[in-house]
């Protein structure tokens, strides 16, 4: 079985609380990654995702952020013809068009949503969900 | 959807009440026997021949259109004969006690007691001020005037006269036209309450609405603040270091307090019930308590709020409603301006709308620097039930806006484009209310 090196992977954290994105690290920093890009709204991380030379394993963003939200990255990244494919986690706080939400992000295969407040054991389960990580692949560097 | 349906029930409301009952009540004040017999053979005849109302030779056309034109439009008067003013006013008493008041009477001017028709009316309009009355006299014996000094002119609509010798057809006619003012009269009070009620309720309504707006943004707010409790609580733990705990809980009770705060200004803003009437209060804090509320979604649309003139200025207002004005508006111009926008405000005293007494009132300018309103659409924007926002507007804002300005607090409240781009809303109100503190 060969075994993913989580140490070797990028994560993209996206969050206009600067407190809220230090948790995240913190939180995938006990899980074993150890690279990170770090965005205070979509347009923001589009312009990663631009970037062909840089590797994203995986996105979490929250959805309501100023200027570019969650839904338009995501969107944005869906239609990426070298993105298209990256797992993708959206991040909201409990409100009332949730099930909206919900099913306007199926529609853009989502991999993942959480609610906040969510605690590490959560987060850990979709991340690893979302890169097809299994425990016994999972190898911590 | 539920919202939806809570807001037309409350627009059903009114007619959902009782149906107007009409009042075909008359009474009849005449000494002579044979001449009160006359009145009531005429108005309320047997009923093998009751009088049809479209006697004329035009009655074929409103039976077109009146579903049941036979039923509907009969004569139903009830009448009831006093032969002398005791009579008569234990009949008004009666009548009102039972709730069953008459519409109009007739009153002989000279009825062989110590007081006549006229005297005797005064005193039945201190019982029961709405019965019409029509005097009946054989002689020039008063002057309308006379009457009318009798009788005191804000009375002059509830009274009229004829002469003997009269017509069948005269009394017929008078008797209709008295009732069914009368009845007019009373409808147009009862609509009147009824739209008052309905409009209270629409307030609480839209207010609720606002609520739920701002409960939305406290909701995301609260979303990040717990999660910087949850999150620092855990890493603190995992990590089990002493001073990584010691920050942790830093910013766990900085959140907590935050959150508190948060919670404080929505439930104030909640608080239906307790809103006091007009009493002094210092309208930079509405403005800044608004601003406070949405201070999250101006953050999130990357707006900015630039207080151009600020003066500090106390007025006899109700603070909440106040902030429900400041926040309504403050959404609309949020609503326009995308992805980032300028909302400019200013506050300063100003004088009267006649311009007499100068810093008497206190002019707010609330601006933003949007695309402005069309032209063909400007003139609609203050209508209730207008909205561009689909259904995310009840198209109520602005008409409540209006209706807390100007009729909660006596003021002016207009919308208009400014010169240079953007809308800008206005707002006068008075700085003392008078007997505001009653």
């Amino acid at each position: 079985m060969t075994k993913i090196n989580i140490s070797r992977m990028t994560i993209m954290i996206v969050d206009d609380d600067d407190g809220v994105r230090g948790i995240i690290k913190d939180y995938l920093t006990m899980y074993g990654f150890r690279t990170f890009i770090e965005a205070r709204d979509g347009a923001e991380a589009y312009r990663y995702v631009l970037d062909t030379i840089q590797r994203i394993d995986l996105i979490i963003s929250d959805w309501e952020m100023p200027r570019t939200n969650g839904l338009a990255l995501l969107k944005a990244v869906r239609a990426h013809n070298l993105r298209y494919s990256t797992p993708f986690i959206m991040i909201t706080s409990q409100q009332s068009q949730e099930r909206l939400k919900i099913t306007n992000a199926k529609l853009h295969a989502i991999d993942s949503y959480i609610i906040k407040p969510f605690r590490s054991d959560i987060l850990r389960e979709k991340v690893f969900q979302a890169l097809k990580i299994t425990d016994e692949t999972a190898k911590a560097g | 959807m539920s919202q939806t349906a809570k807001k037309l029930n409350v627009l059903d409301l009114p007619q959902a009440k009782k149906d107007y009952e009409y009042n075909w009540r008359v009474l009849i004040v005449e000494d002579e026997p044979a001449i009160a017999e006359g009145i009531k053979a005429i108005i309320s005849p047997a009923p093998s021949s009751v009088v049809p109302i479209n006697r004329s030779s035009r009655s074929a056309a409103p039976s077109k259109t009146a579903g049941t034109p036979s039923e509907a439009q009969k004569d139903q008067f009830e009448v009831v004969w006093a032969k002398n003013p005791t009579e008569a006013l234990h009949h008004i008493k009666s009548s009102i006690l039972n709730g069953k008041p008459f519409a109009m009477g007739f009153f002989d001017v000279l009825l062989g007691s110590e007081i006549d028709g006229i005297e005797l009316v005064r005193q039945i309009h201190l019982m029961d001020p709405k019965i019409h009355a029509v005097f009946v006299t054989a002689y020039h014996d008063r002057t309308v005037d006379s009457i009318n000094q009798i009788l005191g002119p804000n009375k002059s609509d509830r009274w009229d006269y004829m002469n003997k010798p009269f017509t069948d057809g005269a009394i017929l006619q008078k008797a209709r036209n008295a009732v069914s003012l009368w009845n007019l009269k009373e409808q147009k009070k009862l609509q009147e309450e009824q739209l008052s009620e309905a409009s209270q309720l629409l307030r609480v309504n839209e207010r609720n609405s606002t609520v739920a707006a701002v409960g939305r943004s406290v909701a995301h707010e609260f979303g990040n603040l717990l999660m910087h409790i949850v999150g620092h609580a855990e890493i603190a733990l995992m990590k089990g270091d002493l001073a990584q705990m010691r920050t942790a809980l830093t910013t766990i009770l900085k959140a907590g307090e935050t959150a508190s705060n948060v919670l404080s200004k929505f439930k104030k803003m909640n608080n239906v019930e307790s809103v006091p009437g007009l009493v002094p209060i210092k309208l930079n804090a509405s403005v800044d308590e608004a601003l406070e509320l949405m201070a999250h979604d101006f953050n999130k649309r990357n707006i900015k709020v630039t207080k151009i003139k600020y003066h500090q200025c106390e007025v006899d207002a109700n603070h909440h409603s106040l902030v429900q004005v400041f926040i309504n508006l403050f959404t609309n111009a949020a609503h326009v301006m995308s992805p980032s926008g300028q909302i400019d405000i200013s506050v300063a005293k100003c004088a009267s709308p006649e311009g007499q007494i100068p810093d008497s009132w206190v002019e707010i300018k609330i601006r933003d620097h949007g695309p402005g309103i069309p032209k063909d659409v400007l003139p609609y924007v203050m209508n209730p039930f207008y909205t561009t926002k689909g259904n995310k507007g009840t198209g109520l804002g602005l008409p409540i806006c209006k209706e807390i300005i100007e009729a909660e607090h006596l003021g002016e409240f207009s919308l208009s484009n400014h010169p240079s781009k953007g809308v800008e809303v206005t707002i006068k109100i008075p700085i003392k209310q008078e007997g505001a503190h009653d």
